[in-house]
């Protein structure tokens, strides 16, 4: 598997399953800043940032996307933990002045464009310049036949830290949004559409946590790769006080790791009779035969090591670690 | 003709929230260094903190309309519905001196409190 050729294609994806709730009210910002883990007081106007709901005790509850539109909050989470957020944000609100409703209007679905050419790509297609810094957000005019002008959300996420841009849109205007980009590639050659296995696989062999075969409350967000989420100067949150001894004291216990195995294995990592991890994510059988995976693997196995490393399970199947 | 505030007073004397007479006496020299005639206290939970609960202080004149009213030791506390549920029972207390911490929070329904004290989780 050659990364650096998968990322440099463009990919797109438009996932089923992702909901955007609004946050609107004076104290939308103070709350969500109080309940998560990156610093939101300082996300300015059309400025985005990921920030983690935690548990008291570190866990992971959701990844949010939350973008600041000045007017309201948009939130973004996966369907499957929509409901478990919304109760999450209701239980933390008491005299706070929020209004928070799922977004069934404005922003319901969205357009993932990934890899290094995803600016490019864009610029290319809609003909306007759309290059961002990392965070921040643009609105675009579309000319739509029989319809109008509409109004896109053009945001530059980087979860994929090589190129990722995100279009934010009604369910009908990103529809359009996608026939029009596959109607017309510009030029580039290589522009992949993914459905949810392709988007998943991909995910995967990028090292990226997912909900929820990754990021739950089994793991903390130390462990999951996603530090660059948390803020560890800006006071107060939610399980602030776990996070920030395990990362002080080195006492994160596992990592997130891409593994590979040509052979069937079980989801428990078993080395010299010790369990050493768990396998978390599998790619589909037809990508690479499925050989890719994501496991959180125990750092005392792990040790220091700065290449990639095999080892031999109890199955006595070989395994390659990626570090 | 001013509404007048449907806060509802508890004399039931069972699951309150206490407060003790050294206390009193802080709040009440805090109000009047902040000149003010009338001095009881809100007492409120928000989320946020270690520990994802923490506690609210603020003097206040009145209730608004959604307040439970407790009186203790000559003093009205003020508590909203929701917070009352994370706080019933509590006494609140003050512990003075170069080794006290201020006002210290004894509440029954807290399973874990943060290494500062201020955040509590249920």
């Amino acid at each position: 598997m050659n990364l650096a050729e998968l990322n440099s294609n463009v990919r797109i994806y438009t996932p089923s399953n992702y909901k955007f709730i609004s946050v609107k009210g004076k104290d939308s910002i103070d709350l969500l800043d109080r309940l998560t883990t990156n610093d939101l007081k300082s996300l300015k106007s059309m400025e985005h940032a990921y920030s983690l709901l935690v548990s008291p005790k570190g866990r992971m509850i959701e990844i949010l996307s939350i973008l600041n539109l000045e007017d309201q909050i948009i939130l973004g989470c996966s369907a499957e933990s929509l409901n478990k957020v919304l109760e999450w944000i209701d239980f933390y609100t008491f005299g706070e002045e929020v209004e928070i409703n799922l977004d069934e209007k404005d922003y319901q679905s969205k357009i993932m464009i990934m890899g290094e050419n995803s600016i490019p790509f864009i610029n290319s297609i809609f003909g306007i310049d759309m290059s961002l810094s990392e965070g921040k957000s643009m609105f675009i005019a579309l000319n739509k036949p029989l319809y109008g002008r509409i109004k896109l959300l053009v945001v530059n996420k980087n979860y994929f830290d090589f190129g990722h841009y995100e279009i934010y849109a009604s369910k009908e205007d990103i529809d359009y949004v996608l026939k029009l980009l596959k109607k017309n590639n510009g030029n580039f050659e290589f522009v992949n559409y993914l459905n949810d296995d392709e988007f998943n696989n991909y995910r995967i062999v990028n090292n990226l946590a997912g909900y929820p075969t990754e990021i739950n409350e089994n793991y903390n967000p130390l462990e999951a790769g996603l530090k660059k989420y948390i803020n560890f100067n800006k006071g107060c949150y939610i399980g602030q006080e776990v996070i920030a001894r395990l990362d002080t004291y080195s006492k994160v216990k596992n990592r997130l790791v891409l593994i590979k195995s040509d052979t069937e294995v079980n989801s428990e990592l078993i080395n010299e009779n010790k369990h050493i991890g768990n396998i978390t994510s599998y790619t589909s059988s037809d990508f690479y035969n499925g050989d890719y995976k994501l496991a959180y693997i125990r750092k005392s196995f792990i040790k220091d090591s700065e290449s990639d490393f095999n080892f031999i399970n109890n199955a006595g199947s070989e395994i390659k670690v990626y570090i | 003709m001013m509404n007048k505030p449907s806060a509802q007073r508890d004399n039931s004397g069972s699951l309150t929230i206490k407060i003790t007479s050294d206390a009193v006496n802080h709040i009440r020299s805090f109000g009047e260094l902040e000149g003010k005639n009338k001095t009881n206290l809100r007492v409120a939970v928000k989320g946020g903190g270690c520990s994802g609960l923490t506690y609210v202080l603020e003097l206040a004149e009145n209730p608004t309309n959604n307040e439970k009213v407790i009186s203790e030791n000559g003093m009205e506390l003020y508590v909203d519905k929701k917070s009352y549920i994370f706080l019933a029972g509590t006494t609140l207390e003050y512990q003075g001196g170069l080794n006290g911490k201020g006002f210290v929070f004894h509440n029954p329904n807290a399973k874990t409190t943060c290494g500062c004290g201020t955040s509590f989780s249920v």
